[in-house]
């Protein structure tokens, strides 16, 4: 009795810990929240009881090896019940612990990257719809259109830097390929093989910077530099050659080749929205993150949680294009 | 035969094409070496400014006028069609002498530093510096790469035969290594 509750003690406590990881909006709310951490490592340990769903287990286990046993007076058909419920229960046993060992991790990982988001300056955003979103960003910026099915917007972060507001987001689509085989009487078969992709990367509200794409195909001029190592990694076009060589001076040549190479693609539109694509590690939720079990650790990193590196180049880049547009 | 035709023909493509990059590669380090020329050359932008304010104040050294014309007529020999380390060089430290001496007198005498017109023409100064600085670097590297495309194999082949290109020197400012106890022994 005391175990179910201990259990139940735990699973409230999740709850709550999970709720704040959704609402949680300052460095003083994350500060309560591992207060309230610690108090409860006092009083419990962040494990389950799992003792009912051993002893599940091992009965499921058991039924499953008398089902076997020949000198038990059982009919083929009792046999057969007595396997599939063992096979049942059993596996019913191990996906219980699995999922409450999974609940722990999932919340401490949500929760620590609710921190990192904080620490970073920027905001999870939950007000909108992943397919509206995708479809109204794929008639402005072809890097979204990609993909065969289940394209959406999957997560998204407010942030800003400079008065220039930025969205960061996670782009998911399927690719689906179709594979055509004989076999040795001619019957032709096809089979579909799915693989799901992630792109990631930021939507960022300049003022007049409408007029340069980074390997996308925006403008029809194309421009390039002195410098090889840039021209290796940017393909530029331009609206004008002019405004491109008055943009791309050495200093910013030189800064794009060594410190943003980082960048996939860059395209704008007239309004001056730019679209970056960068690597997945700008993401928060791509961080290393510490375990709950580790309740001291854990504490100890969600107060001062980790820098994003990849998140703060790129703040470094709409500053640095700030000063030189 | 056929065989001996298909060698050489392989080989022709493959001169031509090593041919085309040490070319290539050589126009490249001529158009960043223009890029140093053009952002050197901005700099005479600030000289009428630099002169306006020597004879507004008082402050500033006798020679600093000095200074300024002996930059003005260093940054008239650059060519960009003639790639002359020598001559940048001296560019070079013209400009430095006389871009530190201004800001020593602007920092010497803060009625004189706190100016808006000294504190623009001070950041004008700097972001032409970090321009010309930013140049010199990508010409350094396309130099290195030329001159790799003319002495790694098989492009050495090529360029003894026929493109016949002579290796580019990288600029570097004197005064800057020479006091150093250490010397590369390459």
């Amino acid at each position: 009795m005391q175990q179910n509750s201990r259990n139940k003690i735990l699973k409230a406590h999740l709850s709550e810990l999970k709720a704040h990881a959704i609402m949680a909006k300052s460095k003083d709310d994350i500060d309560k929240v591992a207060q309230h951490i610690l108090q409860f490592s006092q009083r419990s340990a962040y494990k389950f009881n799992h003792s009912l769903a051993i002893v599940g287990f091992v009965l499921a286990g058991l039924a499953l090896l008398l089902s076997f046993w020949a000198q038990m007076d059982l009919s083929y058909a009792q046999r057969n019940w007595m396997r599939i419920g063992g096979f049942v229960i059993g596996l019913a046993c191990i996906v219980n612990i699995c999922l409450r060992f999974a609940s722990v991790n999932s919340i401490g990982n949500q929760l620590y990257v609710r921190a990192v988001a904080i620490h970073a300056g920027i905001e999870r955003d939950y007000s909108f719809d992943g397919k509206t979103y995708w479809r109204e960003l794929k008639s402005i910026f072809p890097l979204f259109n990609c993909g065969d099915e289940g394209q959406k917007i999957t997560k998204r972060y407010l942030g800003g830097v400079d008065l220039t507001p930025f969205t960061l987001f996670e782009f998911k689509y399927v690719n689906v390929t179709t594979q055509y085989s004989t076999d040795n009487n001619g019957n032709s078969r096809a089979s579909k093989s799915k693989s799901t992709i992630y792109k990631y990367g930021m939507l960022v509200q300049f003022t007049h910077f409408n007029y340069i794409s980074l390997n996308a195909k925006r403008f029809s001029e194309k421009w390039d530099s002195a410098s090889r190592t840039f021209n290796k990694l940017f393909k530029v076009r331009c609206a004008t050659e002019i405004q491109a060589a008055k943009f791309f001076n050495p200093k910013v040549v030189l800064a794009f080749a060594d410190n943003f190479k980082f960048i996939k693609s860059m395209d704008v539109n007239a309004q001056s929205v730019a679209c970056f694509e960068l690597p997945k590690s700008i993401f928060p939720s791509q961080v290393k993150k510490p375990s709950l079990r580790k309740q001291a650790d854990f504490v100890k990193q969600l107060q001062h949680p980790t820098q994003i590196p990849m998140l703060e180049n790129a703040k470094n880049l709409l500053h640095f294009i700030n000063q030189n547009k | 035969m056929l065989t001996s035709l298909i060698v050489a023909v392989v080989i022709i493509i493959g001169i031509i094409i090593l041919y085309n990059q040490i070319v290539g590669n050589l126009n490249r380090a001529k158009r960043a070496w223009s890029d140093v020329i053009t952002y050197e050359k901005l700099k005479q932008d600030v000289i009428p400014q630099l002169t306006e304010l020597t004879d507004n104040f008082t402050e500033f050294e006798s020679d600093f006028i000095h200074k300024v014309t002996a930059l003005r007529e260093s940054i008239s020999v650059l060519d960009k069609d003639e790639i002359d380390v020598k001559a940048l060089a001296n560019v070079e430290t013209k400009s430095n002498a006389v871009f530190s001496a201004f800001r020593a007198t602007a920092e010497n005498y803060p009625e004189l530093g706190s100016t808006k017109i000294v504190q623009e023409l001070m950041d004008e100064i700097s972001d032409k510096n970090e321009n010309v600085a930013a140049a010199i670097t990508i010409y350094n590297r396309s130099v290195e790469h030329f001159n790799n495309s003319i002495e790694m194999v098989p492009y050495n082949v090529v360029n003894s035969f026929f493109t016949k290109k002579e290796k580019l020197d990288n600029f570097h400012q004197s005064g800057t290594v020479e006091s150093y106890d250490y010397k590369p022994n390459f």
